[in-house]
């Protein structure tokens, strides 16, 4: 047992020794693993979080609804969006049959002021229906009363991000308000909505009255971000959205807008995902591939630099498979540490890359195990011809390959 | 029964189409606890021959039988069971591996043994009793030639083999580490260890009680 325990402390010892002994060499392949494996470790990241990315988009669309928008046309700038989605487009689609209420989206950035703070964020006009149609829900104070609708009180609901940057703690209910050059009264705070795919949050925003909106905020408006359908709970929902289609064709003639239904949004989504494993995952693969390619050679060069002490091993009673043993160790040393410094690396580019290609952060916790299965696998297979050469070596050859 | 029997030993290496014989009809008998020097010029064949009985090298015809057991037929993983469990090597060159440190090279042994020793407590007896326990932490770039040596003797030793092998054991060595190497290995055939030494100096020779002389491949009465 003692025997045993020395000799398991020994062969570790001679393994992390050896290692060290060519550090350059080991430098060497353990980059090479750790980039294979931080690629890796992104691409099981990036999937995640366009897999989160879609489910938030579907939760934000919410159950039996379709969202209409101007579609990109032949310009691909979200800033140079052409809104072609105007009001008779929401009057007809509201008529489509199956559409149990309908709302449009009407935004404006204006600079927001309150208690000496100020910044610009997101007016958005709310008809009657806006706040059913919109999933919105109060965390405080009310939402608008029927009359509101009609006339131009000067009041407005804010998100908690804004009332937070704003009043800080304090009950923003009652409070007033700098919105444009208009001063109006918060009656109410919408409970969270999270942010959009885009990273922009939903709670840096105040709802006001459309008329209200029509007066102060932006007076003349033809053209409309977004309309969006609630469906009727039995309404045939893939009826509808073919009709959507139909009416909106009728008018505009050509395909100049999006219809996002849930569908649409997986569809996008396993498109997205093929596309990102095939191009991320062969990227991975070849850099896995490389890195063994890389480690195979240093290996070989091991076992011609290392010749007289296999040798010397062969010659104190090491068999083959004790030799082969020897450089798996070594090369399974390297691949744990380059699966551990490479999902290290994975989580950087995580942290810092995804959020420039709009990607939730998420940190996939089980492509650990996926990294150092890959890794050790690639260690072990790229090592085993160079062992295999070591452990065959002639004893008397490779200890006269010192003299 | 001798410990080793050799019987028309005899090997050819090859080179190209060129057949060069570096042993021919070599039959000599060791007993257990002798002390055998094996002499010749370079290039004799008396390493070739070394390696023959230390099962690193085969024969290419002749038998060898050691302790009884006809080492030709035997598969390589016995031969490093042979190896590690019956013989031990000294080179001219020391071998310590130079990223492990005294203790450690002299342990190396054990890693591949299946012998029930205290390995531990054995290093540290025979690294004092060849008065190197002061300088177990220490790497081999860190010891004279001698120390080295005598490192590599421990080493040799600890697996309790039949048998040692020393190739040239003093070829590297000033006068006074040449004789303290010599006298170690004196000490151990008293004890009861085969001793085989390969050299070509008869000063180091000196210390056995038998010389075999080898030219050109063949045993001569010197």
């Amino acid at each position: 047992m003692a025997a045993s325990l020395l000799g398991k402390n020994l062969f570790l010892t001679s393994v992390i020794k050896a290692l060290r002994q060519n550090p350059a060499r080991s430098l060497f392949a353990l980059c090479g693993i750790s980039l294979g494996i931080a690629s890796l470790v992104f691409i099981v990241a990036a999937i995640e979080g366009s897999n989160q990315n879609a489910h938030n988009i579907i939760k934000l669309l919410g159950p039996n609804s379709i969202f209409v928008r101007s579609g990109f046309g032949d310009k691909t700038r979200v800033r140079r969006l052409t809104y072609r989605i105007d009001i008779r487009d929401f009057y007809n689609l509201k008529r489509v049959y199956g559409v149990k209420s309908a709302a449009f989206l009407l935004l404006k950035q204006r600079r927001i002021s309150a208690g000496g703070q100020a910044r610009n964020a997101y007016a958005v006009s709310a008809t009657r229906d806006f706040l059913e149609v919109f999933d919105y829900e109060l965390k405080e104070g009310r939402f608008f009363r029927s009359a509101e609708y009609s006339s131009f009180p000067k009041i407005c609901i804010m998100g908690t991000e804004l009332s937070r940057f704003l009043f800080g703690k304090r009950n923003p209910v009652g409070q007033r308000v700098q919105i444009a050059r208009t001063t109006m009264t918060i009656v109410g705070v919408f409970a969270p909505k999270g942010k959009l795919p885009s990273g922009k949050s939903l709670d840096d925003r105040v709802i006001i009255p459309i008329k209200t909106y029509r007066k102060f905020i932006e007076p003349e408006y033809k053209r409309l971000f977004a309309v969006k359908l609630k469906l009727e709970p039995d309404a045939d929902y893939d009826h509808v959205v073919s009709m959507v289609r139909k009416v909106m064709l009728k008018r505009h003639k050509k395909d100049d807008f999006v219809v996002v239904t849930p569908e649409t949004v997986r569809k996008f989504l396993n498109i997205f995902n093929w596309t990102l494993s095939l191009y991320l995952g062969l990227a991975s693969l070849i850099a896995l591939f490389i890195s063994g390619f890389v480690m195979s050679n240093i290996f070989y060069i091991n076992v011609k630099v290392r010749a007289w002490e296999i040798g010397i091993r062969r010659a104190l009673g090491a068999t083959r498979q004790a030799i082969i043993y020897q450089f798996m160790a070594e090369a399974l040393a390297i691949s744990v540490a380059g699966a551990v410094i490479g999902s290290l690396a994975g989580f950087f580019a995580v942290r810092w890359v995804t959020p420039l290609l709009k990607i939730p952060t998420v940190y996939p916790v089980k492509s650990l195990v996926l990294a150092v299965c890959f890794s050790a696998a690639t260690g072990l297979i790229s090592v085993l011809m160079p062992s295999r050469a070591a452990a065959h070596l002639n004893t008397v050859h490779a200890l006269k390959s010192r003299l | 029964m001798a410990l080793i029997q050799l019987r028309n030993i005899n090997r050819i290496f090859h080179q190209g189409d060129l057949e060069i014989q570096v042993l021919r009809d070599i039959s000599l008998e060791i007993q257990e606890g002798d002390f055998v020097a094996i002499m010749g010029a370079s290039g004799s064949g008396k390493s070739t021959l070394m390696y023959i009985i230390g099962c690193l090298d085969s024969p290419s015809s002749g038998t060898y039988l050691l302790k009884g057991m006809n080492v030709s037929e035997m598969d390589d993983d016995r031969l490093s069971l042979i190896r590690n469990e019956s013989l031990g090597f000294i080179f001219q060159s020391f071998y310590l591996i130079p990223y492990l440190n005294v203790m450690e090279n002299v342990l190396i042994p054990s890693l591949y043994s299946s012998k029930n020793i205290e390995f531990k407590k054995r290093a540290r007896e025979l690294l004092e009793e060849v008065d190197m326990s002061e300088r177990m932490k220490f790497l081999p770039s860190e010891l004279s030639g001698g120390q080295k040596q005598r490192v590599a003797i421990v080493r040799s030793l600890i697996n309790d083999p039949e048998i040692v092998l020393a190739d040239e054991p003093t070829g590297q060595l000033d006068s006074k580490s040449s004789r303290q190497v010599m006298e170690i290995l004196s000490r151990l055939n008293s004890r009861g260890k085969t001793i085989i030494l390969v050299t070509h100096d008869p000063e180091t020779a000196r210390y056995a009680e038998r010389t075999i002389f080898i030219k050109d491949g063949c045993i001569t009465p010197g």
